[in-house]
């Protein structure tokens, strides 16, 4: 699992409250229950606190699964 | 401190499960429903509120409105509260809800009067129809000031639209007993508007403010309803070597503790003091305790640079016992449980023992100043409801009771004791003038409380007006001064039984008879009524087992345990011989006139 899918992984036990879950890029809201809208913006406000970024209204929405997230993620933060 | 960390939107969102769990077990939580009027997405504050609520010890069930539908679901019928029967309405509104047009046109005049008519309408539909508490959002600036400095002169100034608009509400609130502020105006300041809003959240959720501020802004609610609620703190015990000066007295002499505004040092130390000093000002009791020769630790608060003085204090436990002893006596003294109670003090030594002792206090450890009062503040120990007369006498009531302490060491016989204290008991019905006390009475007493029962309000002045109830209300006078109303009962007549429904006695005054008091009163009423049995019930709670045997030291006979509602039911039949019991002869007994 790549750094970047690690440290997602460990917000989504979070937001889920589920120590065992396990993603892939895969992963989408039909996944899990819980991923309503409700969680989807608890997953990007700790998303943007773990990375220290801000994402703008085009890339949330364009989040739809997990690879996604990563896409986004890697592509701000240039360390990758 | 745990709550205080709960803040942290991240450490929230990882740790509300478990907290919610661990408070979920409590046996005594107090229930309260919550109806929440949503001009923007309430979401995950809810969540926030019921952790802060729980920590509190209180449980919350909601009830959300629609989105944006405050107007329409507060002045037109609406069903669904009916049937919830709220006892507390939060209107969840942000400045997203006011007219903006004013800066299109001309119409500021106009925008504004039509707010404040919105406003005044909602409140008043609402406490007609609900008759609960009302917690109000005022509204924080807008991100945007067109004209600069202009914006809070200027008669269409978007800085001053919020300024009037919120200086209506203040005043309106001042005014009115049912309706709380959530000063939000305050927390986006605080955190600064740049940190309050999220553009994004708004166009994308509707949510007025960014998720980090969340906690905060739920912290803020939780701390209005808790202060109604009867669970603020009601004192501070604090040290006094480097926590109400710099330095250590007994080792540098009280001319060379820091101390004023002579030094950078010294000047931190008149901010706590002052702090202090206000918040006796408003009930809160101060005490010391501190490891120090008592003669050296008064001469520091003796001294000119002290904002504080010996008088401010109502127990000063200043030798070299161990603290959490001395905070044990502090708080018998003042017949105070460990929960009403802050402990300052500078040593983490200090603060971990008293921690292991009494975990129920509050400790503030003074590492850094600025720290120590935000949390003391954030936190809001000592959040002011609306004050009752008796909230502004407290410190007069404390201060009395501790000279009745000193007179108590002067006689050997506790009952020559209460005799010198040439006790009168007034008594009084519920009125418009005391219920406010009244409910609070019953809202705010643990340890001589029967049932528990919360009341409001609108309940209690419900009950006064029923033919089947009497309410007797006790003040109680000493040659120290007035007790204030002390002791409320509630007393139900049915045919040939009397019920009593509810009774609670302020701890201000254990000890002194009057309980006795109130069962003669009630004996005496039965007799006229001619009432042949009289029930007493008892439901025990982890704060109210000194009374747990009070009806049957009466001579009562334990009829059942109602084993669903956990109550025990007493029953007396003998109603004479229980007014021989309760001839109290040290307190004089007179009705009040009205």
């Amino acid at each position: 699992m790549s750094d970047i899918l690690q440290r997602i992984n460990k917000i989504f036990r979070i937001i889920f409250e589920n120590e065992n879950l396990v993603i892939s890029e895969e992963t989408c809201a039909d996944d899990i229950n819980e991923w309503d809208s409700l969680q989807h913006i608890n997953l990007i406000a700790m998303l943007e606190q773990e990375f220290g970024i801000e994402f703008d209204i085009d890339e949330i929405i364009s989040m739809e699964n997990v690879g996604d997230m990563v896409k986004v993620i890697s592509s701000r933060c240039k360390f990758e | 401190m745990e709550i205080y960390k709960l803040l942290d939107y991240s450490y929230m969102m990882q740790q509300k499960k478990k907290v919610k769990e661990k408070f979920a077990q409590a046996t005594d939580l107090l229930e309260i429903k919550i109806a929440v009027l949503c001009g923007s997405t309430f979401g995950e504050v809810q969540d926030f509120l019921e952790v802060f609520l729980l920590h509190y010890g209180i449980k919350p069930m909601f009830l959300i409105g629609e989105y944006n539908r405050v107007y329409e679901e507060a002045c037109f019928p609406n069903a669904a509260l009916k049937e919830f029967a709220p006892d507390i309405i939060l209107i969840h509104v942000t400045n997203k809800n006011l007219r903006s047009d004013f800066r299109c046109n001309e119409s500021f005049e106009l925008s504004l009067y039509e707010e404040e008519q919105r406003l005044l309408q909602i409140w008043n539909l609402l406490e007609e129809q609900y008759h609960c508490m009302i917690i109000q959002n005022n509204f924080e600036y807008y991100p945007y000031r067109m004209i600069g400095n202009a914006a809070r002169t200027n008669e269409d100034g978007s800085v001053k639209y919020i300024d009037d608009i919120n200086g209506f509400i203040s005043s309106y609130v001042r005014e009115n007993n049912h309706l709380y502020l959530n000063d939000i105006h305050f927390l986006s300041s605080y955190v600064g508007l740049t940190n309050w809003y999220d553009d994004r959240m708004w166009y994308m959720y509707k949510y007025p403010m960014k998720m980090d501020v969340m906690p905060r802004y739920a912290l803020n609610i939780a701390n209005i309803i808790k202060s109604v609620l009867g669970k603020n703190k009601k004192t501070v015990i604090t040290d006094l070597d480097n926590t109400l000066w710099g330095d250590i007295i007994g080792e540098v002499g009280v001319e060379n503790i820091r101390l004023g505004y002579e030094t950078p040092q010294g000047e931190k130390f008149v901010l706590l003091q002052q702090y202090l000093k206000y918040l006796s000002g408003h009930g809160v009791v101060l005490n010391i305790c501190s490891k120090n020769e008592y003669e050296t630790g008064i001469s520091g608060i003796a001294s000119k640079k002290s904002v504080l003085d010996a008088k401010d204090f109502a127990v000063k436990k200043i030798n070299w016992k161990e603290k959490y002893e001395n905070i044990q006596e502090i708080l018998e003294e003042l017949n105070l449980l460990p929960e009403a109670a802050v402990f300052i003090d500078d040593s983490s030594m200090e603060c971990d023992s008293v921690r292991a002792m009494l975990p129920e206090i509050a400790v503030l450890q003074m590492s850094n100043m600025t720290q120590t009062l935000q949390q003391m503040d954030t936190l809001s120990f000592f959040e002011l409801p609306k004050e009752t007369a008796e909230d502004k006498q407290r410190n007069q009531y404390y201060r009395e009771n501790i000279a009745r302490n000193e007179e108590k060491g002067k006689y050997e016989n506790y009952d020559d004791y209460l005799k010198s204290l040439e006790m009168t008991c007034y008594v009084d019905k519920a009125r418009k003038e005391n219920i406010d006390r009244i409910v609070q009475l019953f809202n705010k007493t643990n340890q001589f409380n029967f049932l528990t029962r919360r009341y409001t309000m609108e309940e209690v002045s419900e009950l006064s007006r029923k033919p089947d109830i009497e309410m007797f209300v006790l003040e109680l006078q000493d040659k120290f001064g007035s007790n204030g109303i002390v002791s409320v009962s509630i007393i139900r007549l049915c045919e040939t039984d009397a019920y009593i429904d509810g009774w609670v006695m302020s701890c201000r005054v254990f000890a002194r008879g009057l309980e006795y008091v109130m069962l003669e009163l009630v004996c005496k009423l039965c007799m006229e009524r001619g009432i042949c049995t009289l029930h007493g019930y008892y439901k025990k709670t982890l704060k109210n087992s000194k009374i747990s045997n009070f009806f049957g030291d009466a001579g009562f006979k334990e009829e059942r345990y109602d084993i669903e509602n956990e109550v025990h039911e007493w029953t007396c039949r003998d109603i004479e011989g229980l007014l021989k019991i309760c001839k109290v002869d040290n307190i004089m007994i007179m009705q009040t006139n009205v």
